[in-house]
């Protein structure tokens, strides 16, 4: 059996990192509406952005490991193409 | 610098959009793209980059809500995830290839065809229960009833080929995708409702990933309208999570079906 229960990490991971994201974002919108911030606005912006778009690959991050650990070899096949055409699409956006 | 006008119209339609969302088993960003074009008047590139990212907080909220309930079913997800992150690149590097409105028709008989599907048949069947959930199978508890029962997965291809579309109609137009894949799950695959919605609403975060990254890469995303979308969409996908445990299945099934053919017809008349 799998060394730890993956769905309560999947929870934890993606709860954290949605309010993390939507803190950063929170307060960069704030920022944004005052002057002389505009700066320090785009960057907590920007930060916020860049954690939400990591939460979901974190996600599959964790149970690649999950299922390497498990040996599970069919899913840590899955996962990596998963994570594969993920990095593709951040190539492909920013080359 | 948007107008803080526009940033509250953002946020309001983000409540509303996540509501719908979170009770439904969508990301909400079919509500939030033709609110964006016709509130706002966002180019349809810009309305799909601030959706697709609100999308993205919405799925993860939602299932880290619903994580450890049993009603995830995490390997038939990992399965068709590879269907739903092959869609949303191809989605992605194809969108300037076809316009807008071609997509928003063929997008239109898609919907009306699966939403005619659901009506058709109305509710759970019960089919004879299988021994074992086999691989991808599982088993379903209901919370009201306190029942649950053995499913198997049936008709695999048909799930990937749906999430496949799902993923790339989910980088083409700004939504999710569960409007096509939740459908299809539950009619041809033999996936409970609920576990359908839980499922897809998993998927969901990385595919509009692939999809918003190519947006973001572009420069297409407005960012303090994107934050006031996904404050929004956080706040609405909340108390939308909670509607749905009070909700039964045959009028979440009736709700799913009303939103598909009005999205439809929306996007049939933007398209023409």
């Amino acid at each position: 059996m799998h060394p730890f229960s993956l769905e309560p990490v999947i929870g934890t991971v993606l709860r954290v990192g949605t309010r993390v994201a939507t803190a950063a974002l929170a307060i960069g919108f704030i920022l944004s509406l005052m002057p002389g911030a505009a700066a320090l606005a785009h960057a907590m912006l920007a930060a916020g952005i860049g954690v939400l778009l990591f939460t979901p690959v974190a996600r599959v991050l964790v149970s690649l490991v999950d299922f390497v650990l498990g040996r599970d070899w069919l899913f840590v096949v899955l996962n990596t193409i998963v994570l594969l055409l993920v990095g593709s699409a951040f190539i492909a956006a920013f080359r | 610098m948007p107008s803080p006008v526009d940033a509250l119209m953002t946020f309001s339609m983000g409540i509303v959009s996540g509501l719908l969302g979170g009770m439904l088993g969508l990301g909400g960003g079919v509500f939030l793209v033709p609110f964006l074009i016709l509130g706002l008047g966002l180019k349809f590139q810009a309305a799909a980059a601030i959706s697709l990212f609100a999308v993205i907080a919405t799925s993860s909220a939602v299932t880290a809500a619903r994580a450890g309930r049993d009603l995830i079913n995490l390997r038939l997800g990992m399965v068709l995830e590879v269907a739903t992150a092959a869609g949303g690149l191809t989605g992605g590097l194809t969108a300037q290839m076809l316009s807008s409105s071609t997509l928003q028709s063929l997008f239109s008989i898609l919907a009306l065809t699966i939403a005619i599907a659901v009506l058709r048949r109305p509710h759970d069947e019960i089919l004879p229960q299988p021994a074992n959930p086999g691989l991808l199978g599982g088993i379903y508890r209901d919370e009201r009833t306190g029942t649950s029962f053995t499913y198997r997965v049936q008709r695999l291809p048909f799930g990937l080929a749906a999430s496949f579309l799902a993923g790339n109609m989910s980088s083409l137009l700004g939504v999710g995708g569960g409007i096509i894949k939740v459908p299809v799950l539950v009619t041809w695959c033999g996936v409970p409702m609920r576990v359908a919605a839980a499922t897809s609403a998993l998927m969901i975060g990385v595919t509009a990933v692939s999809g918003g990254v190519i947006y973001l890469g572009r420069g297409a995303l407005i960012y303090e309208l994107a934050a006031a979308a996904i404050i929004g969409t956080q706040i609405g996908s909340a108390a939308g999570l909670r509607l749905s445990a009070r909700t039964h299945t045959r009028k979440l099934k009736t709700m799913l079906s009303v939103v598909l053919i009005a999205v439809a017809l929306l996007m049939l008349i933007r398209g023409s």
